[in-house]
């Protein structure tokens, strides 16, 4: 574990946290300075505490850890309160939209007769609705088992699908996120007898009801979860199910994927090197030697050229896969979205990320090739482009030509791995006068964050 | 705090995975077996971060199996317990709501009570300012709380009032404001508790799902944890769990610790790798396993005695 | 360039001083040439002296349950020049009764050869742990150095007492040997990685 001393952090909303304080065990003592009741202070994050090597018999130590537990036990303790005025109220809708949409129906047809006994004259307004609404198409997922009839606030900005009657259909993860931040109070269905107030689902039923429902295990929730508490968006990727079929066309992911090969320059010599491949005319072979073949090089260039004797992947021409071709886990289940992208519900924009969710109670090895690659070719190809890129060879490199985010969760602790197809065939080294160029000039260059990581 | 919840604690089995949420267990574990967890909720009070997180908190497979063969917790199956929700009876659940009400009503006047204080502070402050200009900056710097208050004070009255609310382990909280106020009132607070128990009753020990199966690595977690020792599951720092010699709250990790069978190939560029990492962030790389196989034993816990460690560090040489 | 003798047909180097150690000794097996490569490193690049060796029987990883198959482990000890280890509660002993370790007269160190790649198991570990006393017994003694100062002597007298109680209670960490690995990836290129192994969880030194 990296124990760094730093405590030098931002708020998550301005950007990235340098240090990864969520990392390491928090001293719950820090939240105290937190005015928990008030809702005016917008709360910082607190600073680390500092922390000992080992137990000794001081009551100092034994204060110190007991004010931490204290804390800890009172933060933990906070409950969830909803006012009156805000309150935002769901309920569980076990059987999903298609049953609530029967249930409705006969309640409706109820609601006609009960209508035309007690007063004829009055004109209903519920039939023109209803034929109104039938033309409207819903698109309320199957897995959806929360509604919320009076969907108000920012939340269902990012959240829920809306059905005929206006109401919200949250999924699992959209309902239990809700709940768990305090924000949403989801009711029991109340069962037999309409007249029965609805009790408060608490924090536990979410967990029982929600987590195993619609494909959303515990650990795609912690991805889900930890995603959307530093402000991205997130939505259900074709692959989520893991009975993938082979039809999901309307994946906006594979939209934007001509591979273009970037700069006329690369692709010439490219293309007079496939060509130099393919000429049996050439006096060099590589079956009987020699490799370089006779005649007068004027160049390094055109040895190397022809030294380049290796196939190498291309990822540019990799055919693409679909999800289906992809093995669970190794396969994309969210689509995220920065806080940024401008994101709208009913159309979701190209993601930002595609993140797979790995768990390492139920995936104890290490993917193989064909897993991970797979995966990778079933992401659009994402080739690096932009005038950084073009200039600096290791960016190139470690942006690579498709990318996936793959999360691993292990017992609730996540870790974030970018895995990149990274093409090194297309990098000739040899053309670079000069040496491999970027961000070795002065330590310091415009490329200074992208310096590769050391090992 | 110091709470003593009812034994066996029901743990929830919710989809294969092990998870508490009444903060009377998770403090009671924490401190009476040193059992850590990991806290993979979202705070309510601060729910744009991920440094502080709250319930639920997850165990690992190993640390409910302890629990169990130790007799201080039990296994539920939290989805089939929830089935009873439609079968609660319609007094109950009067009776449940009427808590809550009460308890949202209390919240309410908290909340108010809160908000009032924070004006008259600051009317105060606004006050002093004036009649003692030279002296503002001091009364300023008194008003404001140091760290130092705020260490020594970690409870303050009024967090521990709304602590108590929730004490929903306690089957005594619920009567114990039924009779005030019963009428709706439109100044209650809606509440989502934490736990469902009440209404629900607690499950009885029949309906206890077996103990949870643990992996090949128990023996070691296991011995490590009848060492005094905390353990967190390691994989994001290269290893199976992380050993702490006290409580992570307040003592960094001793230990990266990786797992084999006893007749296990060892590939040797695992030890120098691990050796290397620990070395690297002051750690021992820490391997172990038990001697004997269930096939020697009765039980699991037989195996844990027979277990040898060894610790390595990089000789510097 | 004057021409005065004719030239012998090649000249070969000669053969380095472990090249010619390892294919002069005869060797039962592997381990045994990592051994003597061990000894080589450690007695040229680390100024180890006093060297020996040890041959203790390990079991073979994966040998089928129970039915253990030995293979000889050759063991190398000596005397570094400095101290290779410290336990972090001796350096503090240490420390608070003014010891430094160059006071302190060189001990003879255990060393595990292995080569990457070799079988290893936890059982093969105990094993040579569990036949460290009989191999170590009487080699391992700590003497008092002649310092000629009355004081010092007292003081490490004081030392070696608490020493002997430690090495009973174990709170300065139980055996220890060192795990020399030595690298035969890519042709191996000489290198020997030397790691501390002791015996349970004995708390990682903090410098």
């Amino acid at each position: 574990m990296a124990d760094v001393d730093e405590d030098v952090v931002q708020t998550p909303a301005t950007g990235q946290v340098e240090v990864d304080l969520s990392d390491e065990t928090q001293d719950f003592r820090f939240l105290n300075h937190l005015n928990f009741l008030s809702d005016a202070a917008s709360p910082s994050i607190p600073r680390r505490g500092e922390k000992d090597f080992e137990p000794n018999p001081t009551e100092h130590q034994a204060d110190v850890l007991s004010a931490s537990r204290d804390a800890m036990h009172n933060a933990l303790s906070f409950p969830r309160l909803h006012r009156p005025k805000t309150t935002i109220i769901g309920y569980y809708a076990p059987g999903g939209y298609a049953a609530q949409a029967e249930l409705d129906a006969q309640q409706d047809a109820q609601q006609a007769k009960q209508d035309e006994k007690t007063s004829e004259s009055t004109q209903k307004k519920t039939p023109p609705d209803a034929s109104k609404a039938a033309t409207k198409p819903v698109n309320v997922s199957s897995d959806a088992c929360v509604f919320v009839p009076n969907p108000k606030g920012q939340f269902f900005k990012t959240l829920g699908q809306a059905d005929r009657k206006n109401r919200v259909w949250l999924l699992p993860e959209e309902a239990l996120y809700l709940l768990e931040r305090g924000s949403l109070d989801i009711r029991w269905p109340s069962t037999s007898d309409p007249e029965a107030v609805s009790i408060p689902m608490s924090l536990q039923a979410a967990y029982a009801c929600f987590v195993g429902h619609g494909g959303l295990t515990l650990e795609r929730f912690s991805v889900y979860t930890g995603l959307k508490r530093l402000g991205y968006a997130l939505v259900r990727a074709p692959g989520w199910s893991d009975e993938v079929e082979a039809t999901e066309d309307t994946d906006p992911a594979s939209e934007p994927s001509p591979p273009k090969l970037h700069g006329p320059g690369l692709a010439g010599i490219l293309g007079s090197l496939f060509k130099w491949i393919h000429d049996p005319r050439k006096t060099a072979s590589t079956a009987t030697g020699p490799i370089i073949g006779f005649g007068i090089h004027r160049h390094y260039m055109d040895v190397y050229r022809k030294l380049a004797i290796i196939p190498w992947y291309d990822p540019v021409t990799a055919p693409p896969s679909k999800p289906s071709d992809t093995t669970p886990p190794f396969r994309v289940v969210f689509h995220i979205y920065k806080p940024s992208t401008p994101f709208k519900k009913s159309a979701p924009p190209a993601p930002d990320f595609r993140v797979a969710v790995v768990s390492t109670r139920d995936q104890t090895t290490m993917p193989t090739l064909p897993q991970l690659g797979a995966l990778l070719e079933s992401t659009p190809l994402d080739p690096p482009h932009g005038e950084k890129m073009q200039r600096m060879m290791y960016m190139r490199l470690r942006h690579g030509y498709r990318n996936v985010v793959m999360a691993v969760v292990d017992q609730g602790v996540v870790s974030y791995l970018r895995i990149a197809d990274s093409a090194f065939g297309k990098e000739k080294l040899f053309e670079n006068k000069g040496g491999p160029q970027g961000n070795k000039r002065g330590g310091r260059g415009p490329g200074g964050p992208n310096k590769p990581k050391r090992r | 705090m110091d709470s003593q919840p009812d034994l066996p604690i029901p743990i929830s089995y919710v989809s294969g995975r092990y998870l508490l949420f009444s903060i009377d267990a998770v403090t009671y574990l924490r401190r009476e077996h040193n059992i850590c967890g990991v806290l993979i909720g979202t705070l309510p009070q601060i729910p744009q971060q991920n440094v502080f997180l709250g319930l639920p908190l997850e165990l690992m497979p190993e640390e409910a199996r302890l629990l169990v063969d130790k007799g201080v917790a039990c296994i539920v199956d939290e989805t089939k317990a929830h089935d009873s929700m439609n079968t609660l009876l319609e007094e109950d659940r009067r009776r449940y709501l009427r808590d809550l009400e009460a308890q949202g009503l209390h919240a309410s006047r908290l909340h108010a009570d809160r908000k009032e204080q924070q004006k008259e502070q600051a009317l105060k402050n606004r006050i002093n300012d004036k009649n003692a200009n030279p002296k503002a900056k001091a009364a300023a710097g008194a008003a404001a709380q140091t760290p130092e208050d705020a260490l020594s004070t970690p409870s303050k009255k009024d967090d521990a009032a709304v602590v108590d609310l929730f004490a929903a382990e306690d089957p005594s909280t619920p009567s114990r404001d039924a009779s005030s106020t019963p009428t709706p009132s439109q100044n209650a607070m809606g509440i989502t508790p934490a736990t469902s128990y009440p209404p629900l009753s607690i499950p009885p020990s029949s309906s206890h799902l077996p103990a949870p199966v643990v992996p090949p690595s128990y023996p070691l977690f296991a011995h490590l944890h009848s060492r005094g020792y905390f353990l967190s599951p390691g994989l994001r720092f290269g290893c199976q769990y992380t050993a702490y010699p006290g409580d992570p709250l307040r003592f960094h990790s001793h230990f990266l610790v990786v797992s084999y069978d006893w007749d296990e190939n060892i590939d040797l560029m695992d030890l120098i790798v691990g050796g290397r990492l620990g070395t690297g962030v002051k750690k021992g790389f820490l391997i172990g396993g038990a001697e004997k196989t269930l096939d020697d034993v009765e039980s699991e816990a037989d195996r844990v005695d027979s277990v040898r460690t060894f610790s390595l560090e990089w000789a510097g040489m | 360039m004057t021409n005065t003798q004719p030239q012998p047909p090649t000249i070969r180097p000669e053969p380095s001083a472990l090249s010619a150690q390892t294919s002069s000794a005869t060797h039962q097996s592997p381990s045994a040439a990592t051994s003597t490569q061990v000894l080589h490193n450690l007695q040229h690049q680390h100024l180890w002296t006093s060297l020996l060796t040890h041959t203790i029987p390990t079991p073979l990883p994966s040998s089928t349950k129970r039915q253990t198959q030995t293979h000889a482990v050759t063991l190398v000890s000596g005397i570094p020049p400095h101290r290779v280890y410290t336990h972090p509660d001796e350096q503090l002993w240490m420390l608070e009764n003014g010891i430094r370790e160059d006071d302190l007269r060189p001990e003879r160190m255990f060393v595990i050869p292995t080569a990457h790649g070799q079988a290893w198991s936890l059982a093969t570990m105990a094993a040579v742990f569990d036949d460290l006393p009989r191999v170590a017994g009487g080699l391992v003694e700590y003497g008092h150095g002649e310092s000629g100062d009355d004081e010092m002597e007292r003081k490490l007298t004081r030392y070696y007492e608490k020493r002997e109680m430690a090495r009973e209670s174990r709170e300065w960490g139980s055996q220890r040997l060192l795990l020399a690995m030595v690298d035969r990836g890519m042709g191996g290129d000489g290198t020997v990685a030397y790691y501390v192994v002791q015996e349970g969880e004995v708390k990682p030194r903090q410098n």
